[in-house]
């Protein structure tokens, strides 16, 4: 069975060229979800009437669905909102859109079990030094919440990553639209897929060896 | 009926039995005593297969193999004669009281269960613990698990018993409801080999002492020959604090 | 083409629930020869050959770091071209639920095998001893002590396994079958895309409830196979901590499991 490997090798230069559309639509996601999922955590966890509930309905929702079928009625929202002409954007934004919603509810339950794991006595004695609530959560206990939720944070960002590979359901041209064009031109399927592969195990294998020495010296750092 | 000759084990660099002997008779209670990290615990293991030692001989019975090179039948061999009492406990966290005693009786001796039943419960009724057959070990306090612990390993009638520090993970009110349990099995004629701490213990009730130190069993004998007479000074050493307490005492 | 009326969301849900069943095939499918790859890989890692314990570690990596449409496509592509031309079988006619079947058992063999791995490891060493020392030989020690423990460990990353091959298992659209996914896209094509929303709006309320009640299924299972019989608290404990541990996976790919 024979390879053709300078194809492969072609379309790898071309799909890694688009490498820095799936990291836009990642970082841009993870700066909204982070504090939005933070906020919707403390939300949960503390009860707040309606809000809350609001809350658990579209965390359950969004976990419950696969990704792509979300993707696709948000792709169809973009496609009638193109058509009337109310507005025409890029289709990335949609894709940012998107999985910023996904990842908001994915990181309210990761933020949930660790605001868990910090004693109450933590936000008291914040107050009792004077400390207002809102000082209290900003100083002290959201630190001790991001130290604990670290290593499930970094894995939802590698799992964010390999996410994006569902953008081209959105007309984005990424990684994969490269693939599925390159392929389609020349019937190469299998060597496509087999370079785009090749990207998104050097990409996420990098970023997993990134973490784990961030995690490593933040966890020395706190050690001392 | 048990004997160890030259029996050698390393952990990496570090050589924790060099060349130990043990005699243990029918009936004997034999008491090793010694300071952490003599190689008590180790040796222990080593009889049971639990490590592999790097060299020495095991006969028990009218078995004689190599410690390092035993086949595994042997091993079992020697492992359905013998029982072991964990310093943990260790049981098993997915059994009830009942089931962990039967366990070893109707899967390794191919007991019949209603007779394995009856003698688990006859061992639990022995260390009074009659009411907590269908209890799990964690619903039990430290004292009572280890109680079960010890009538696991006589259940299964072995010839000879090897207790590892059966009293130092307990907390010193429970520590004698075991020693009780382990003094009555002493009087009734079971073979014994005990690694312990609690000297007075070993004293009363042991009718050999072996005292080991930095792998090699030091001196051996009576409790006597041991505690009063013995002229060696890492032993005198090691028992004076325990005799000055004995003194205050009195 | 016959233009037809999806407009409503009840009837929609009504014409694709049927084609659940596909989808559960190909779950059950995947999670039979993924458990048995698993158990194989599982068995590599904790030998004694330091080459068998790196080969199963690097597919174990490589599975993590794909994400599994990418690695849907390279099966789908690759597997007819490779038995055509080394195996000289034409495959052009084999039920397309294959490719899926076979995608999503290579990402739970690495995956599965880390929890098998992380589950064993977390029985604790003196229950093995214990058995030993009362005569059972290891084999027995292994299936009546060490595994019920390391099942029950192991039930909160298995009931992510399911919802994960449920969620990822949509994709199997991209190449063509028609499961519940697939029978929705279906749809919405033979409806010139003129009702997407109510399509697979009905989709995605077909996969909550299914997604709530295999997760509320598993919940019962585990306080079943409790064999251990700790309190609730404590029991309850041990299952936040493993889904805060495993919980990134629920999103897309199978995660490794507790690191050494």
């Amino acid at each position: 069975m024979n390879l053709d490997t300078d194809f492969l090798w072609s379309v790898f230069l071309k799909a890694l060229a688009k490498l820095p559309v799936n990291f836009e639509i990642a970082i841009v996601a993870l700066v909204v979800a982070i504090p939005l999922g933070l906020l919707a955590a403390i939300v949960c966890n503390n009860k707040v009437p309606v809000a809350s509930q609001a809350l658990k309905v579209f965390v359950s929702f969004i976990r419950s669905t696969p990704p792509i079928l979300l993707i696709l009625i948000i792709y169809y929202v973009k496609k009638s909102l193109d058509m009337q002409g109310v507005i025409k954007i890029d289709p990335i934004w949609y894709a940012i859109f998107i999985f910023s919603l996904i990842e908001i509810a994915l990181l309210t339950e990761v933020f949930r079990s660790a605001l868990l794991s910090i004693p109450a006595t933590q936000l008291e004695a914040a107050e009792s030094i004077g400390m207002t609530k809102l000082q209290g959560y900003r100083r002290i206990v959201i630190p001790q919440v991001l130290g604990v939720a670290l290593p499930v944070l970094c894995s939802s960002i590698t799992d964010l990553v390999k996410m994006t590979s569902l953008a081209f359901a959105l007309t984005v041209v990424d990684i994969m639209a490269i693939a599925k064009i390159e392929g389609g031109f020349s019937l190469s399927f299998m060597e496509a897929y087999l370079a785009v592969s090749l990207i998104y195990l050097i990409v996420v294998f990098v970023l997993e060896r990134i973490f784990k020495i961030f995690e490593r010296f933040t966890k020395s750092y706190a050690d001392k | 009926m048990l004997t160890l000759t030259n029996v050698h084990k390393a952990f990496g660099s570090n050589k924790v039995l060099k060349g130990v002997n043990l005699t243990v008779e029918k009936g004997d209670v034999v008491a090793i005593l010694g300071p952490s990290g003599s190689g008590k615990t180790t040796l222990l293991r080593c009889i049971n297969f639990l490590e592999r030692a790097d060299k020495g001989r095991l006969k028990l019975g009218e078995i004689d193999i190599s410690l390092k090179h035993a086949h595994s039948k042997d091993v079992l061999a020697v492992r359905r004669k013998t029982a072991f009492v964990f310093q943990n406990y260790s049981l098993f966290r997915n059994k009830t009281v009942l089931q962990n005693v039967t366990e070893g009786l109707i899967i390794a001796r191919k007991i019949p269960k209603d007779e394995a039943i009856k003698i688990a419960k006859e061992q639990l009724d022995r260390v009074g613990l009659s009411d907590k057959y269908d209890a799990y070990p964690n619903q039990l306090s430290g004292g009572q698990q280890q109680r079960v612990g010890i009538a696991r390993a006589v259940a299964v009638k072995p010839d000879v018993i090897l207790f590892d520090e059966p009293t130092s993970a307990l907390d010193p009110e429970l520590v004698g409801e075991v020693l009780c349990v382990i003094k009555a099995l002493a009087k009734s004629g079971i073979t014994m080999v005990i690694v312990t701490h609690e000297m007075s213990f070993a004293r009363d009730v042991a009718s050999k002492v072996v005292f080991m130190d930095e792998g090699v069993a030091l001196a051996s004998g009576t409790p006597k020959e041991i505690f009063v007479d013995c002229q060696e000074p890492r032993v005198k050493q090691f028992l004076a604090r325990f005799n000055n307490e004995i003194d205050y005492n009195i | 083409m016959q233009y037809k009326n999806y407009s409503s969301i009840l009837d929609n849900i009504k014409e694709l629930l049927p084609y659940l069943s596909l989808t559960f095939q190909y779950v059950l499918l995947a999670l039979l020869f993924g458990f048995i790859f698993a158990l194989l890989l599982a068995v590599m890692k904790l030998c004694k050959y330091k080459v068998l314990r790196a080969i199963a570690q690097i597919y174990t990596t490589i599975m993590r770091c794909l994400p599994s449409v990418v690695l849907l496509f390279v099966v789908y592509f690759f597997l007819p071209k490779f038995s055509r031309e080394v195996l000289l079988i034409d495959i052009d006619d084999v039920p397309k639920i294959l490719f899926v079947v076979l995608t999503f058992a290579l990402f739970l063999g690495g995956f599965l095998s880390e929890v098998m791995r992380s589950a064993y490891q977390a029985v604790s060493k003196d229950q093995m001893d214990a058995a030993l020392s009362i005569g059972l030989t290891p084999l027995q020690a292994f299936i009546r002590i060490i595994l019920p423990q390391a099942f029950y460990y192991a039930i909160p990353n298995l009931a992510n396994t399911v919802i994960y091959l449920l969620k990822e298992g949509a994709l199997a659209y991209t190449i063509g079958l028609i499961d519940v996914m697939g029978r929705a896209y279906q749809m919405n094509t033979l409806s010139y895309s003129v009702y997407p929303i109510p399509i697979f709006v009905a989709l995605a309320l077909i996969y909550w409830p299914l997604a709530i009640v295999i997760e509320q299924l598993f919940k019962i299972l585990e306080r079943l196979m409790n064999p251990i019989k700790e309190d609730k608290k404590t029991a309850g404990q041990k299952l936040k901590g493993f889904k805060a541990k495993y919980l990134g996976f629920l999103v897309q790919t199978p995660k490794g499991g507790a690191e050494k």
